[in-house]
């Protein structure tokens, strides 16, 4: 029951909006950068 | 009334308890050691119960509980790495998810909850902090620097996998960060996952197995797997893993790449296997030394603090003093995530105005990391006498006589003494001893005591004064944490024959005036002992120098393969009777394996151990 409540979310729900949400904005940043300098984020203080 | 601040990891791996009064650590402890259950991760309860009562302490009077992970903060890397793994991670999803909803998203609480379950009093309030926060007040608030650049590199806990910091007396400033799922750490378990060991443990024996190969996959690596930047960041190529949808760390293209299936864990291990492991060494200390440039640039520092899953890697540690990129380096002893208790608690401490009080001693705050719980004569004498073991008691200098003449005769002594280490090493309270100039002393060691393969290495413990006559060091290392070449002058010429052996021949050949804890490459991973830290264990190798002139032993955990480290006199006698250890020295205390009555026990321990 719960195993199909989450299939059911899984590729109904979570599975569209993952696949919009990584081409828009990809949270993981899988992307090679070859021109880039550095990958490290740098960490503002205010 | 002193501050007291009880900081706590668990949940994930190796959970641990430490306790810190006025910014001073009091003490640490692994769960494992009391639980028996190697790496466990379960709520501390045993070590939390452990800390209070090495303080005297109750519940009550401890001001902040200090947890070292925002469980709300990884609940969201965990979603948006579901989200983005679609349509893949289904399986991953349906096991993990149920858990992260019911309690893991809210860990605090839980954490709060099973404080409360141990019935010692109202719970104090409790604060999280972020994993890499943790681990970077462990490098820094115990490390003897006023101020100091800090590098932080492990496998992940929120989203940071690598952090960089600048940290000022009582101040850690962070700098920047590498995020999820780019992570040196978890790079370092595929491949400890694909040559068939154990992810989160088995790390050691691939690093191990390195000099054995060569690094003949480094460039592939370089171009397929990982994109490292001048400055030491990168990303990693995730069409390569399987640790964002799947269950395990590498997947098809991995093989592929590597041309053939991953080991299998009981399976042979074969030239791939070393070659794999000295290649991912190899880009492991590019990284780790690149990255140790950039956080010296960016603070101006002339010492580094590590901490880390990643700062275990001793080889790359001593390629970082070796290269002298800092003047001096300091790791901190139980770098992986039991550290991060200790990290969770100084960081709470040093917000609420503590202070590090070793600095200006000369002496970092860790004591010799000597931290866990400690045993008095009468506690160990009534446990042998329960189990009608033969001992005696000679006075504490007879008692070192007695065991230096035992290992100038080949024989192997177990060494329990004082408070048991925090960390993953054995530094001389929790210790299994034996001469290092002995060329059969290695095989004896691992065959017979350890139970294990017998390609790893012998750690030598050595008088910190005599260290460099014997160990190409460019500072001390009391932890056990870096590793460095032999002397030239206590090498020993190799026939011309073994200049031909490879692989695991490589093993039979004698290389230096101490066989075994000489490396196949020539190296040693260290231990440096000084007076200050661990006088009982100085004096035993002072003692063992003056009799044969050699100021070193060889010191490996006091377990068999599989278990934790030893930590009650129980556990110490359970594991000197089931193995070949000849002597046992256990608080003053001297117990001869021939002298001892049989030994009987239910089952067969050695299918109840789980392979390690
Ligand atoms: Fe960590």
């Amino acid at each position: 029951m719960r195993r199909g409540v989450l299939f059911l979310f899984y590729f109904l729900v979570l599975t569209p909006f993952g696949l919009l949400y990584r081409i828009l904005h990809d949270p993981l940043r899988r992307e090679f950068r070859p021109d880039a300098q550095s990958y490290l984020i740098r960490v503002r203080h205010h | 009334m002193p501050h007291l601040v009880l900081g706590i990891s668990s949940y994930y791996h190796d959970s641990a308890a430490a306790l810190v009064e006025d910014g001073k650590v009091i003490a640490a402890a692994q769960e494992e050691r009391f639980s028996r259950r190697r790496h466990d991760p379960s709520f501390p309860a045993q070590a939390v119960k452990y800390c209070l009562q090495e303080s005297g302490a109750k519940l009550d009077d401890v001001s902040t509980v200090a947890y070292y992970e925002d469980p709300r903060l990884k609940f969201r890397r965990v979603l948006a790495t579901f989200a983005t793994a679609v349509p893949y991670g289904f399986a991953a999803f349906s096991e993990a998810l149920p858990a992260w909803l019911s309690w893991k998203r809210r860990a605090d609480d839980t954490v709060r909850q099973e404080l409360a379950g141990l019935g010692l009093g109202p719970v104090p309030a409790l604060s999280c902090h972020r994993h890499h926060e943790s681990h970077a007040a462990s490098a820094f608030f115990p490390s003897p620097y006023e101020s100091a650049a800090v590098l932080c590199v492990d496998g992940v806990g929120e989203w940071a996998t690598t952090t960089l910091w600048h940290g000022r007396d009582r101040q850690l400033r962070q700098l920047a960060e590498i995020r999820f799922p780019h992570s040196l750490g978890l790079l370092y378990s595929a491949f400890t996952y694909f040559c068939g060991f154990k992810v989160d443990s088995g790390e050691y024996k691939l690093m191990g197995l390195a000099p054995y190969g060569k690094p003949r996959f480094a460039d592939v690596i370089r171009k397929e797997l990982i994109d490292i930047k001048p400055d030491g960041s990168f990303r990693l190529n995730m069409r390569y893993f399987a640790y964002l949808h799947g269950q395990v760390m590498t997947g098809r293209r991995f093989e592929e790449l590597f041309r053939g299936p991953r080991r299998s864990p009981e399976g042979p291990l074969t030239e791939r296997e070393f070659d794999l492991a000295a290649s991912i060494q190899q880009v492991t200390e590019e990284v780790v030394g690149r990255l140790a440039r950039t956080v010296r640039r960016l603070t101006g520092e002339r010492r580094l603090c590590l901490a880390g899953g990643v700062a275990l890697n001793c080889v790359a540690n001593g390629k970082l003093a070796e290269q002298k990129v800092f003047d001096e380096i300091w790791v901190q002893p139980a770098a992986g995530d039991a550290g991060g208790a200790l990290g969770a608690a100084l960081s709470a401490a040093m917000e609420r105005g503590a202070s590090r009080a070793h600095l200006g001693t000369g002496r970092d705050g860790m004591a010799g990391a000597l931290l866990g719980p400690e045993y008095d004569d009468e506690e160990i004498r009534g446990h042998l006498d329960a189990k009608e073991l033969r001992y005696s008691r000679p006075e504490p200098d007879a008692l070192v006589r007695e065991v230096v003449t035992a290992l100038e005769g080949g024989r192997v002594v177990g060494w329990f003494q004082g408070r048991m280490e925090f960390g993953p090493r054995a530094l001389g309270n929790r210790s299994i001893l034996g001469d290092p100039r002995d060329p059969d002393m290695q095989t004896t060691m691992n065959l017979k005591i350890k139970f294990r393969e017998s390609f790893r290495p012998f750690a030598p413990s050595v008088l910190a004064s005599d260290a460099r006559d014997y160990f190409r060091l460019t500072q001390d290392s009391p932890y056990m944490l870096l590793v460095a070449d032999i002397e030239h002058s206590k090498r020993v010429d190799s026939s011309p024959s073994a200049a031909h052996a490879t692989g695991l021949d490589l093993l039979r050949v004698p290389r230096s005036v101490l066989p075994a804890v000489t490396h196949v490459d020539m190296s040693a991973r260290v231990q440096t002992v000084a007076e200050e830290d661990n006088p009982t264990y100085h004096r035993l190798l002072s003692a063992f120098k003056e009799r044969t002139g050699c100021p070193v032993l060889v010191n490996t955990s006091f377990n068999v393969r599989g278990e934790p480290i030893v930590n009650t006199p129980a556990d110490a006698v359970t594991c000197f009777m089931r193995t070949d250890i000849d002597m046992l020295a256990i608080g003053g205390f001297l117990l001869r394996k021939e002298e001892q009555p049989a030994w009987h026990e239910n089952g067969d321990w050695r299918t109840e151990i789980p392979l390690d």
